[in-house]
């Protein structure tokens, strides 16, 4: 007997539509984030691929305002202090465990980047906006988030309500984009693909 | 070099009155500063400009919300705001705008300068 298929409600144009339209909110409201939502976007990174299955990275919730403030503070990337926040931490004892290299193996990097993308494509469906963050001062928050030394902050992922201002700034404004023909090569690299992508 | 104290006491007399800075906005920035040092490092160095943009907007915001009156620094700062996005959209936009801001406080060193020069004048 064959497995129901689990993607035969989603439509694929759809999911294209919604991660088409996901941008970074770097202006955020006030507006608390509901915690089923939250843990709708955590159970999003849970599934994000992962290399070897080895799952060396641990998400820290953070909602407290004040310590919000204190990792916006030694983080020059964000620029608004948003309802909640998802650092996303590699557990270098995992990473010993699992017996990769910390500081050689990139795959541990590449996992934060699928981590990241599962959970902003879940916010935006559940229509919050979402900023990813590294450009902050580690040794900085592993100070003010009280991070043991086996957690090493790679990433933090900034979640909440869109301010007024940038929704009105979201639908006005259009950034430049590449466009797909630009970045796809066919076959042998540098060589345009044989039609153009609609 | 230091000044004299005697100097010190005109110029403190005839300088224009600003508010304190409460040290929470004092260690913002610090942190801001810093932080931006040891990411700089690693990040584009485009970026270290942006930083130091940030910064100056910080300070500027700082100053203006403990109570200075300077309608010259609220715009600047404005500007800074409007601007140092500019990185992320228009890199040679921003670039062009590093020296136009530079000029913008140097004018206004001047004009406190001459300012000061006046008002502290036997």
């Amino acid at each position: 007997m064959t497995a129901p298929d689990a993607r035969q409600g989603v439509d694929p144009a759809d999911l294209l539509a919604l991660m088409s339209t996901r941008r970074v909110v770097r202006d955020f409201s006030a507006e608390p984030v509901e915690e089923s939502w939250l843990w709708m976007i955590l159970e999003a990174g849970r599934w994000a691929t992962c290399a070897s299955n080895n799952r060396v990275h641990r998400l820290l919730v953070v909602r407290d305002p004040q310590r919000i403030k204190l990792v916006a503070d030694m983080s020059p990337g964000i620029f608004s202090h948003p309802a909640a926040m998802v650092v996303i931490c590699t557990d270098l004892r995992a990473v010993a465990e699992a017996q990769l290299q910390p500081d050689a193996d990139r795959t541990i990097f590449i996992d934060v980047g699928t981590l990241m993308m599962n959970m902003m494509t879940e916010a935006h469906a559940l229509g919050l906006g979402t900023c990813p963050a590294t450009s902050f001062s580690r040794s900085g928050v592993e100070v003010v988030l009280g991070l043991p030394a086996h957690a090493r902050p790679e990433a933090i992922l900034q979640v909440g309500h869109a301010s007024a201002a940038r929704q009105h700034v979201v639908s006005q404004r259009s950034w430049p984009s590449r466009l797909l023909a630009e970045l796809v090569y066919w076959e042998r690299y540098g060589q345009a693909p044989p039609r153009s992508p609609t | 070099m230091s000044q004299q104290p005697e100097q010190s006491g005109r110029l403190t007399a005839a300088r224009e009155s600003s508010a304190a800075v409460p040290r929470e906005r004092a260690y913002q920035l610090l942190a801001h500063l810093v932080a931006s040092a040891e990411i700089c490092v690693v990040e584009p160095h485009y970026y270290g400009s942006f930083r130091l943009l940030d910064a100056a907007s910080k300070l500027a915001a700082t100053m203006l919300d403990c109570g200075l009156d300077d309608p010259w620094l609220a715009r600047f700062q404005a500007e800074l705001d409007r601007s140092k996005v500019l990185m992320m959209s228009d890199r040679h936009a921003f670039y062009s705008y590093l020296p136009q801001a530079s000029r913008q406080v140097a004018r206004r060193l001047l004009e406190t300068a001459a300012n000061h020069v006046r008002d502290v004048a036997p």
